[in-house]
C-alpha cells in the first residue's frame, strides 16, 4: 500500500436553493482538465424519492507531481431533494434545479504510487527515513501543493453557487 | 522458477460505479452496452447471466467481458457487471411509444485492464523476466502509463458518460 496523508480534512461547503446541476457538472470537470487532474468518478448514485432526486456523487481527481508524489482529491457531492423548476431570466424561460447540496473535500498526498520501495522491509525503511529527513523540503512542498489545489477548487465551487457576498 | 515481475504486467485501472433506482429500458440500456463494445472494436462476450425470482420481485447479475487487442503484446480488458434488486416489469409510455419497462435499483460497475504481455513471451526463463523488466521500466514505461493507461480510461469513461446519458442520471 502506498503511504497517504490527510492534509485538507472535511473542507465542506453546503448550499440550498436554485442552481443548474448539469452545468455544475460540466464546471467541476472543466476545472479538473484545466488545473490538470484526472477526473475520476467512483460512484454516481441516484435514487429517486418522493421529495424528489437524490445524487450522490463520488470523485477522486487525482494529479501526478513526480514518479513519487501524488496529490488526491476526495470529493463527495450530496444533492438532496432535487427538483427540476422553470425560471424566468431575462425574459427567456431557464430550466434549472432547487434542492439541498452538500459538498465535502478532502485532500491527500500519496508518496511512492509505484509501490517500488515496498517490496522488503528494509526498502520501506530506507523510504521513510528518506521522506521524513532528506526529502522534508519535497514533501513540505507538495503537501502545499495539493492544499493549495484544494482550496482553489473550494473556491471555484463558492464561486460558481455564488457565495462570494 | 521464474521470478515475479517488478513491473506489475496487469495494469488494473480503477473500479467505476453507477447506481441508479427508479424506472428504465433495462433492454435498451443492454443492447446499448453491447453496441458500444462492437463499435470500439472489443472481442465481446457475456460471461454471467443470473435470474433469482424471490416474489413479488426479482433479481439479476449479468457480467459482460470486451477484450481488444492493441498490439501483438498489449491488451485490453474492459469487464462490466450488472447487478438489479427489486426488479418489476411494468408498462409505460417512453419517449413517445409504449415500452415495457423495469422499476427497481441497478449497480453497474466497470473495470479494466491493460495487459501487458499477455502472450506470455517472457515468462519462458528468468534471462527473459530480467529483459522484461528492464524494458518496462526504462524503455516504455511512459507509453505504458502514459498512452496506453490513459486511452483505456477514457473508453472506460466513456461508456460510464453513455450509460449515465442513457439513464438519463442528473449529474453527467
Amino acid at each position: 500500500m502506498p503511504e497517504r496523508t490527510l492534509i485538507v480534512d472535511h473542507l465542506t461547503l453546503t448550499y440550498s436553493g436554485l442552481f443548474d446541476l448539469n452545468a455544475f457538472y460540466r464546471y467541476l470537470m472543466e476545472w479538473f482538465s484545466t488545473n490538470h487532474f484526472v477526473p475520476y468518478e467512483a460512484r454516481n448514485e441516484e435514487l429517486t424519492t418522493k421529495n424528489g432526486k437524490d445524487i450522490i456523487i463520488e470523485l477522486l481527481p487525482y494529479k501526478k507531481y513526480t514518479d513519487h508524489f501524488k496529490g488526491i482529491m476526495k470529493i463527495e457531492i450530496n444533492f438532496v431533494g432535487i427538483k427540476p423548476v422553470e425560471v424566468e431570466k431575462h425574459e427567456t424561460k431557464v430550466k434549472l434545479n432547487k434542492g439541498f447540496v452538500k459538498i465535502v473535500i478532502d485532500g491527500y498526498l500519496e508518496t511512492e504510487y509505484e509501490k517500488y520501495w515496498e517490496r522488503r522491509a528494509t526498502l520501506f525503511f530506507f523510504k521513510l527515513l528518506f521522506d521524513k529527513l532528506f526529502f522534508k523540503r519535497y514533501t513540505l512542498m507538495y503537501e502545499n501543493a495539493i492544499k493549495q489545489d484544494v482550496y482553489k477548487l473550494y473556491d471555484a465551487l463558492q464561486h460558481f453557487f455564488n457565495l462570494y457576498k | 522458477m521464474v521470478p515475479e515481475p517488478l513491473y506489475e504486467t496487469h495494469r488494473a485501472m480503477p473500479t467505476l460505479t453507477i447506481r441508479y433506482s427508479g424506472m428504465f429500458d433495462f433492454d435498451g440500456l443492454f443492447t446499448m452496452i453491447a453496441r458500444w463494445f462492437k463499435e470500439k472494436k472489443f472481442w465481446y462476450e457475456e460471461h454471467t447471466y443470473k435470474h433469482t425470482l424471490a416474489a413479488p420481485f426479482a433479481e439479476e447479475e449479468i457480467g459482460m467481458t470486451g477484450e481488444r487487442e492493441v498490439t501483438t503484446f498489449v491488451k485490453f480488458t474492459i469487464d462490466v457487471t450488472m447487478k438489479l434488486w427489486n426488479m418489476k416489469e411494468t408498462t409505460a409510455v417512453f419517449k413517445g411509444e409504449k415500452k415495457k419497462l423495469l422499476t427497481g435499483r441497478i449497480e453497474i460497475k466497470i473495470n479494466g485492464a491493460v495487459d501487458i504481455d499477455y502472450q506470455k513471451w517472457f515468462e519462458k526463463s528468468k534471462f527473459w523476466r530480467i529483459v522484461a523488466d528492464f524494458y518496462y521500466r526504462y524503455i516504455i514505461k511512459k507509453t505504458i502509463e502514459e498512452k496506453w493507461e490513459d486511452d483505456l480510461f477514457n473508453l472506460m469513461s466513456n461508456l460510464h458518460s453513455k450509460i449515465k446519458n442513457f439513464l438519463e442520471m442528473g449529474a453527467r
